[in-house]
């Protein structure tokens, strides 16, 4: 940012509207990357991982036992769960392993990171409404869960929002 | 932090120079601004109130989250606290487990939620907004 962008500061905001909607909270309010490594830095793209796999590998497989359930209309939808419950379990023995290699508390330590805030969801989904499941119990992603939620932010983002499952 | 002088280059407000945090650059861009205005039409420093007033201004949300319940607007409000950023919410239960049809046409786009607008700019789906 030169003085010519102090002067005229309206340009500023033209120009942000510019930007790609990409890496919006991170890129825009969190300059020191601290939920989200900066650009070239390794650790960036072990975060991003795990925010795509939260939506593309871990919601798609559990959420495909919901609509089944509220769909499906012919057949055994118990037959149909135990067939699909194979990539959730596999999902969670993965999610389940890398947790106990981490150091800390989250993902990557005790320091909260985009991949927390995007796995919480997901797994807490599965295990609330014990989607492929099949009565099998994951404590270390449990542990991750009741983590999260006890953090001060999740906290008031509920008081807040009036959240609940 | 760098050191800037203010814009217009006159003999008054040459003296006034201001310390611009390049991390907090939006209010800090509409401080100065607001300050150049001031010193330019008026020809003195702003007082005590016009600051506590741009304050006050400025301080109001500029974001808005569409939050609906039991999903995984959850996430986009726990980011907005982590990161200590105010922001305003429109809520809606599910009816039926579904989003309610009227809720759905006033967040606009395909009615899937968390839908957060910021200074005007739209966005949707939850990782993206996270990044």
């Amino acid at each position: 940012v030169s003085q010519e962008t102090v002067a005229r500061p309206f340009q500023v905001i033209l120009l942000k509207q510019s930007f790609s909607l990409k890496r919006y909270l991170c890129d825009t309010y969190d300059t020191s990357h601290r939920l989200l490594p900066a650009v070239g830095d390794p650790k960036r793209y072990a975060v991003l991982q795990w925010v795509h796999a939260a939506e593309a590998t871990f919601a798609l497989h559990s959420i495909s036992v919901m609509y089944a359930r509220w769909h499906q209309k012919s057949g055994d939808p118990k037959e149909t769960e135990i067939g699909l419950s194979k990539n959730i379990q596999n999902d969670l023995d993965f999610l389940n392993a890398e947790l106990e290699k981490s150091k800390g508390k989250f993902l990557f330590g005790d320091e909260l990171t985009v991949a927390d805030i995007q796995m919480h969801f997901s797994v807490a989904f599965i295990l609330a409404r014990e989607l492929g499941t099949l009565g099998k119990r994951w404590e270390r992603c449990e542990k991750f869960v009741k983590d999260c939620e006890a953090t001060e932010s999740y906290k008031k983002a509920v008081e807040k929002t009036g959240h609940s499952f | 932090m760098l050191m800037s002088t203010l814009p217009h280059q006159s003999s008054i407000n040459k003296r006034w120079s201001i310390q611009v945090d390049l991390g907090t650059s939006r209010w800090t861009l509409a401080y100065v601004y607001f300050v150049t205005r001031l010193v330019h039409l008026q020809n003195k420093p702003p007082t005590l109130t016009d600051l506590e007033s741009l304050i006050a201004a400025t301080m109001a949300p500029q974001i808005t989250l569409y939050f609906l319940q039991a999903s995984r607007c959850i996430r986009t409000a726990w980011q907005l606290h982590e990161q200590g950023l105010d922001y305003d919410f429109k809520f809606s239960p599910r009816v039926n487990g579904l989003a309610p049809p009227e809720f759905r046409k006033e967040a606009g786009g395909l009615g899937k939620f968390p839908i957060l607008i910021d200074n005007g700019v739209t966005l949707t789906e939850s990782g993206n907004i996270a990044e």
